[in-house]
């Protein structure tokens, strides 16, 4: 049998060889001094870097990540299974609801279904308030613009009231686009948290 | 610890307990730092790497799937967050597409002195022979190395945590050590 190849030597230092291997490879050592010699510095090579001490680390490591580590991680996935547990329990109800009034839990559900109904309810005003304001806002804004462009046409008689118009929408735009684009506003998010291991 | 208890400490976390994150930071700090330390040559920068593979970690828990070691998982982490590093700092990745000590070549390719030069230095000599040596590796061989050598990964979870071909972290294995031994063997 010729001289082991170098490969074969680690793998077998690393118990990487199957049995039969393993014996051929005994077989050769036993009669090869130079192989002898060969696996003999890799051994010692491979027991050098296994007394490789660890790298210093300081005591209060696992402390300083655990400082950095946010409480509320799970807090979304908290939400999200109240939202479902909250729409699982309406389902419950209007199902007991519509099987009438014999089922033994008809006031419970009943008195729920009222109580989720005034709450909708509240929201839903709450909504119809908010969108008056608004309307209200934007007939204010209508009265401001129409007594500016007619100040406007005042000082310009020239001026038409379209360019007046298209000279504020402009500096509406500008404003917006300065807004928006500030530094930071619009920085990509980082997605360390998407999937770091793929 | 073995595995199945890091899966039933990942549960806990998932469950809310924060605390139950810091016994897998404890249990893996070490391994991680040797890593890092080994790559970048940088100890501050070493931490600083660490400390953000376990918050990614933490972060992605979420996402791990119970039917890998969370080791294997964890270090996949590790190995992209180098991969970004070295991207970000721009330095050129060294690929030796060569094929290197071919394992089916003439076994005599390093001449085995006797007694060998390592056996001349002390011990703490000798450590920095060797680490110095680990540095000058390119650094794709020098991380397989790093993984299986260092971190004492087995063949086939180096090459699941890096998609590799088993075979192909053998080899590249290999290269690193004959390599390795060639430039202890030069001084």
């Amino acid at each position: 049998m010729s001289c082991l190849k170098n490969f074969y030597l680690y793998a077998y230092l690393e118990n990487e060889l199957s049995s039969e291997q393993r014996l051929k490879c005994e077989d050769h050592l036993k009669s090869c001094p130079t192989c002898q010699r060969r696996l003999a510095a890799r051994r010692s090579f491979l027991e050098s870097i296994k007394t490789l001490p660890d790298l210093k680390l300081p005591s209060d490591f696992a402390q300083r990540v655990m400082d950095r580590i946010p409480e509320t991680r799970f807090r979304t996935r908290g939400l999200i299974y109240l939202a479902g547990g909250i729409y699982f329990l309406f389902t419950l109800m209007v199902t007991f609801l519509s099987f009438g009034r014999q089922g033994a839990i008809f006031d419970l559900c009943q008195a729920a279904f009222r109580y989720l109904f005034n709450l909708a309810s509240d929201l839903s005003r709450l909504i119809i308030n908010l969108l008056q304001v608004g309307l209200a806002l934007f007939k204010a804004l209508k009265i401001l613009f129409v007594t500016w462009s007619r100040l406007i046409t005042g000082f310009l008689p020239a001026a038409s009231f379209f360019f007046i118009t298209l000279i504020f929408l402009i500096i509406l735009t500008g404003s917006l686009t300065w807004f928006l684009m500030k530094p930071g506003r619009l920085s990509p998010r980082s997605n360390h948290y998407e999937n770091p291991a793929q | 610890m073995v595995e199945s208890e890091d899966k039933a400490v990942v549960r806990r976390c998932l469950k809310g307990d924060k605390k139950a994150f810091e016994i897998l930071v404890r249990k893996y700090e070490q391994p991680m730092i040797n890593y890092f330390g080994r790559m970048v040559q940088d100890r501050e920068l070493s931490l600083d790497l660490s400390q953000e593979v376990f918050l990614r970690a933490y972060g992605a828990l979420h996402t791990y799937d119970e039917k890998y070691q969370f080791s294997t998982w964890l270090f996949r982490i590790a190995t992209n967050l180098l991969i970004d590093y070295w991207r970000k700092k721009k330095i050129p990745l060294v690929y030796i597409e060569t094929p290197g000590p071919d394992p089916d070549q003439d076994p005599v390719q390093i001449p085995d002195h006797e007694p060998s030069a390592m056996e001349k230095y002390e011990k703490r000599q000798m450590t920095e022979l060797i680490e110095k040596a680990i540095a000058r590796l390119p650094e794709n061989l020098r991380e397989l190395f790093v993984l299986r050598h260092i971190n004492d990964f087995s063949y086939e979870e180096i090459a699941s945590l890096k998609h590799l071909p088993v075979g192909t972290v053998k080899n590249r294995v290999f290269q690193a050590k004959e390599l390795l031994r060639s430039m202890l063997e030069e001084r």
